[in-house]
């Protein structure tokens, strides 16, 4: 009798558990839910930084001032699983109505999950009445035009973005008064390289475990390979003297294998030795840490400096017990005495795209109430909301940004930078080359010359295989815009009169050429590779 | 075996399961192009061939859509293509549209899509079609394909160069605006990299009187063209172009070089 | 063995093969489906998501000439003879738990080397990941403090590998020389719970009589364990291995918690599953990271053969 009582509550409970849980998958309650009036829209984003969502809360409160019958409902979701987690939510049809682009959103699935808006932001944005940009079409009113959230290869707006970024040098403020006697930042390499010997020597006398700068695999780059583009400046001016004045990619791929340069040209050289000598104020190992473990060297007072970007302001702040300065990375000038020869000067921020773009999903079951919160988010009261909670870097034109996020506003005096190593242009086998050997760089052992060797080495296979799969890549999104191009064609012969899809077929034939373009060049740039690696 | 209840209610539930599944969706052609535009080619084709044989269709049109869709069904297989081609060669004779842009369709498939390119053979196909002067900017993009293709079969720069300088006299034609566009534009960038400043030039100038519309493009053409004319010392288009530049294109990281170049030119030299 | 029945009275009785019907749904779905795709997907370039061509046999003659692939082996079969010597503390302490007189301290004992199992794995990663830390780390400050550092300081002199210095601290993860000991000194002291127990359960059915008789002969304790309870235990200790080298060979988890996606410094730590990993989500060539999946399974499967068919253990 005990018995079949207890088998009886254990499968009464597995019961009532199976029918939950399938009445949570078939009728979700969150999905866009009408219960009391009320419409849900959901809003995912993997940025997890402090003030972020407090911000879009802010935004979401906002909105609902104004609609009283919406809810807005934030999902964050860790940045380590989002691709993960996107690629589920979109093929099960469970995702939410608005998703941050960018992470795990490749072409296609964008192109299949999300719905374009380029029709929409060629409109004035309602939620600007009343401002200056009233009668301006949405996408001018970004300081980018709306490049963050414009799909190149896909011809069409998918998202509204909502900040800008920038890297910056953090500094501990207090510790930086103990060790200088004042809070004045550097500005010159010269005088950022004397702070790091002097911060050395503060702690040496003091009997303090202190470093210069804190670093790992991620913020350390973040500097030094910023650093090193301002060794290349005048390199990329003499490589192409009639180019469009940008580094490309495949143009120094292929200048590598024609041996134009090398990793032993002085230029290269000498970036490798301004990465070094940095490298020395950074805690030992640094590039087998975490982002993590260098914020809480700076936050826990163990560093003086920390390189990041705008993004990690405002958990840097937040987390910091001491007050904050923000300065400029300080590249060498032209008549620094080392580094002087090779460098035009101070690096532009002028190309910076807008990021933290939204876009609004095919499968959302309240698109037009989506749609309204998209163009809310992107409007001028809102970003204003946003930069003042957040503290990031506004991308609405006509927004002042927070005090704390001023130091982070692009500056648009300086240079075009140099071309980095290919391996930095993330390039996937260029770049474990360039990883797996950069101890080689660092330490006692190591050297500019050690690892300059073992890119000499390496490179050339690397190139090879990851220009390979760039004509790969290029070759299927050309063949992509085939079928494409060839109904607007058709369509276009059919319906002579429409204006918009003249100009869709046009800006489609551009992009072929365009994409054809790169296409052939990395070809070029191949066969290149393939004679430099055949030659004895 | 006895049709119990249970035999019954599963066969019920599996009828259930393949009725529900046959969704009905617009079938039209321009549905099908709708659905080829939005990047869906496996439905698109699907459409274009339950459309088959259907009245007051256009099968001209209706065979193209399924030709140029195939090109695009995943799995890109070699048999799929192979369709493709079987299609779109039914449709080269006859004097329309369908007939050039099969035509331009199979030089593609003989460019990029087999598993061992037929470049020549290309190019022969694009250049016929060129000769036909469609005044069709699709086909006309051929053009653009020969100016790469001739960068592409040099491997020594004055070979090159000269291979891209055969192909100037493609431009007489073009009869539509942007096959001339972007046929000089890319002739144009092409020439500069193989390092004939005065022609790669005269291209670039030729493409923005057609008018580049595509911002990124427009902004890179116009330093090249202002930086081409430096160094050959046209000195007052260098100046236009990098005025026009600033004006439009001033958030941009060229902006301070460009500042820079230009007061170098408008400072009279002693 | 069940008894046959006969195929009438089967298929009478059709109704009681439902009850499997949802088991073999679910193995369908996620084990069987997974691996026929991953199959499939291995003859097609394909960057993980609706578009994909087909290459042929294109991915699997890339692999032949795939140097990082065929160089990860040789870092996986050092990392598999040295769980082979890993295994040695379970099996050494599963016999001093064995050989305890008292039942209770038997059983106290068996729950200590289980508890630690409640912790995830990825927790004891990442907490060894911080032993590792050049200036935080346990690791780094526990051969200081023992001038074991000094010891390796000269050690280095004399051999000359160029890891170790004075007042330098030492980065296990970020020396390519140190990589391989990394990996293979993590987990210290190497006691699995799961492998104990299995030990444990084959020392337990050694009948009392062996351990009489072996006392009448006067065999000492090291005896015992060499001639007595290691042959029969060898049935355990075939399986675990043959678990361990499976798993050795599959996993990349290690390496890619403590390394990065790249196998750390000088690619030391590249392990055919990472790199599988690593060509998939890095490189996104998904069609290739199958083919190289099949690959490793038929060299698991090719391996675990050769197991079967010559090791033999003389019950």
């Amino acid at each position: 009798m005990k018995e079949r009582i207890l088998n009886a509550i254990g499968i009464g409970l597995l019961s009532i558990c199976f029918v939950v849980a399938l009445g949570r998958i078939l009728w979700p309650k969150e999905r866009g839910s009408t219960g009391e009036d009320v419409v849900t829209i959901r809003i995912a984003h993997w940025q997890l930084e402090s003030g972020v969502r407090e911000a879009i809360n802010a935004m979401a409160r906002e909105y609902e001032k104004l609609h009283p019958d919406v809810r807005i409902q934030q999902i964050p979701i860790p940045e380590r699983i989002y691709p993960n987690w996107l690629i589920t939510q979109l093929i099960g049809g469970t995702a939410p109505d608005i998703i941050q682009i960018g992470m795990g959103s490749t072409e296609e699935r964008i192109a299949r999950f999300f719905v374009p808006i380029t029709e929409l932001v060629e409109q004035p944005n309602p939620y600007n009445k009343g401002t200056e940009l009233e009668k301006v079409p949405m996408l001018n009113t970004f300081f980018d035009g709306m490049q963050g959230g414009y799909q190149e290869t896909l011809l069409e707006y998918y998202s509204v973005p909502l900040s800008g970024t920038s890297i910056r040098v953090y500094y501990n403020l207090a510790l930086l008064k103990e060790i200088t006697g004042s809070a004045k930042l550097p500005t010159s390499y010269r005088d950022f390289i004397d702070l790091c010997k002097a911060t050395v020597a503060f702690a040496k006398a003091n009997n303090r475990t202190i470093v210069p700068i804190a670093g790992s695999k991620y913020n350390g780059p973040l500097l030094m390979n910023a650093l090193f583009a301002s060794q290349t400046q005048k390199l990329m001016d003499q490589l192409s003297p009639t180019g469009t004045l940008i580094a490309d990619t495949t143009l120094t791929m292929e200048w590598l294998a024609q041996n134009k340069w090398s990793p032993n040209s002085p230029e290269v050289l000498s970036g490798l030795t301004l990465m070094r000598e940095v490298s020395e104020f950074l805690q030992p190992g640094f590039m087998q840490l975490q982002r993590d473990d260098a914020t809480f060297y700076f936050v826990q007072g163990r560093s003086l400096m920390i390189c990041s970007g705008s993004w990690d302001s405002t958990s840097i702040r937040s987390q910091s017990p001491f007050a904050v300065g923000v300065g400029r990375i300080p590249f060498p000038t032209p008549d620094d005495p080392e580094f002087g020869p090779f460098t035009k000067g101070r690096i532009s921020e002028a190309g910076a795209v807008s990021a933290v773009s939204f876009g609004l999903t095919r499968s959302s079951e309240n698109p037009a109430i989506a749609q309204d919160f998209l163009l809310f988010l992107g409007s001028q009261p809102a970003n204003r909301v946003w930069t003042n909670v957040s503290r990031w870097i506004p991308a609405v034109v006509g927004v002042e940004p927070h005090p704390d996020a001023a130091p982070f506003q692009p500056l648009m005096d300086g240079y075009a930078p140099g071309f980095p190593l290919p391996n930095q242009a993330n390039q996937p086998d260029s770049a474990r080359i360039y990883n797996t050997n950069i101890n080689d760089l660092f330490g006692p052992e190591g050297s500019p010359q050690k690892f300059a060797n073992r890119l000499l080495e390496g490179n050339l296979e690397a190139q090879k295989s990851d220009l390979a799969r760039l004509i790969r890549t290029t070759s299927m999104n050309s063949k992509r815009r085939d079928t494409v191009v060839a109904a607007l064609a058709v369509q276009r012969v059919k319906d002579p009169g429409d204006a918009k899809l003249d100009e869709k077929l046009d800006e489609a034939l551009q992009s072929i050429a365009f994409i054809e373009r790169g296409y052939y060049l990395n070809k070029a740039a191949l066969r290149a590779t393939e004679t430099a690696l055949a030659k004895p | 075996m006895p049709f119990t209840p249970t035999l019954r209610l599963l066969a019920a539930f599996a009828f259930f399961v393949f009725a529900a599944s046959a969704i009905a969706k617009e079938v039209s052609l321009q549905s099908a192009w709708n659905l080829a535009e939005a990047n869906l080619f496996n439905d698109s084709n699907k459409v274009f061939r339950d459309l088959k044989g259907q009245p007051g269709i256009d099968e001209r049109e209706r065979a193209f859509g399924e030709a140029v869709t195939y090109l695009n069904v995943q799995p890109r297989t070699p048999q799929n293509i192979a369709r493709a081609q079987e299609l779109l060669k039914t449709l080269t004779s006859g004097e329309d549209m369908y007939d050039q842009l099969a035509g331009f369709y199979l030089a593609r498939i003989d460019e990029d899509y087999l598993t061992l390119p037929e470049p020549e053979r290309a190019k022969a196909a694009y250049l016929e079609l060129l000769q036909r002067r469609t005044g069709n900017p699709l086909v006309e993009s051929g053009a653009v394909r020969l100016a790469l293709l001739a960068e592409l079969s040099a491997t020594d720069p004055e070979s090159r160069r000269e291979a891209l300088l055969s192909t100037r006299s493609l431009a007489q034609n073009l009869l539509t605006r942007e096959g001339r566009r972007d046929f000089h534009l890319n002739l144009g960038l092409a020439l500069l990299k193989a390092g004939d400043l005065d022609s790669g030039l005269e291209e670039l100038l030729a493409a923005d009187a057609e008018g580049i519309t595509r911002p990124l493009s427009e902004r890179s053409a116009w330093v090249a063209i202002a930086e081409a004319a430096r160094v050959t010392d046209k000195k007052e288009i260098a100046a236009k172009y990098y005025r026009k530049f600033l004006e439009k294109y001033g958030r941009d990281t060229r902006s301070f070089t460009v500042e820079l170049r230009l007061k170098e030119l408008e400072t009279p030299q002693p | 063995m069940p008894l046959p029945i006969s195929k009438t009275k089967a298929l009478l009785e059709w109704k009681l093969y439902l009850f499997i019907v949802p088991s073999v749904l679910l193995i369908a779905i996620f084990s069987y489906y997974p691996t026929i795709s991953a199959i499939y997907h291995s003859f097609f370039l394909w960057g993980g998501g609706d578009t994909k061509e087909f290459i042929g046999l294109k991915n699997f003659t890339d692999i032949l000439g795939d140097k990082v692939f065929w160089t990860s082996f040789i870092t996986i079969g050092i990392l598999v003879i040295a769980n082979v010597f890993r295994m040695i503390p379970s099996i050494f302490l599963a016999v001093l738990i064995h050989r305890l007189k008292s039942d209770r301290w038997q059983y106290w004992y068996r729950v200590m080397v289980v508890i630690p199992m409640i912790v995830p794995g990825l927790v004891t990663l990442f907490i060894w990941k911080f032993f590792f830390d050049p200036n935080l780390g346990v690791l780094n400050a526990a051969l200081d403090a023992s001038h074991l550092k000094t010891l390796l300081v000269h050690m280095d002199q004399f051999f000359g590998w160029g890891v170790f210095y004075e007042g330098v601290p030492t980065a296990w993860l970020g020396e390519p020389a140190l990589i391989i000991p990394a990996l293979i000194i993590w987990g210290f002291p190497w006691i699995g719970a799961v492998g104990v127990l299995i030990f444990l359960a084959g020392l337990q059915s050694i009948g009392t009589e062996v351990y009489e008789a072996a006392d009448l002969d006067g065999v000492t304790p090291f005896q015992k364990f060499l001639h007595i309870e290691l042959p029969l235990i060898m049935t355990q200790v075939r399986l675990s291995m043959v678990l361990m080298i499976i798993g050795t060979l599959q996993g990349f988890g290690l390496q890619f918690l403590l390394l990065g996606p790249d196998g750390g410094a000088g690619g030391r730590g590249m392990v055919p599953g990472l790199w599988m990993f690593n060509r998939a989500f890095i490189a996104g060539e998904f069609g290739y990271a199958c083919a190289l999946g099949l690959f490793l399974f038929v060299f698991i499967l090719g391996l675990t053969w050769i197991n079967n068919k010559f090791v033999k253990v003389d019950k």
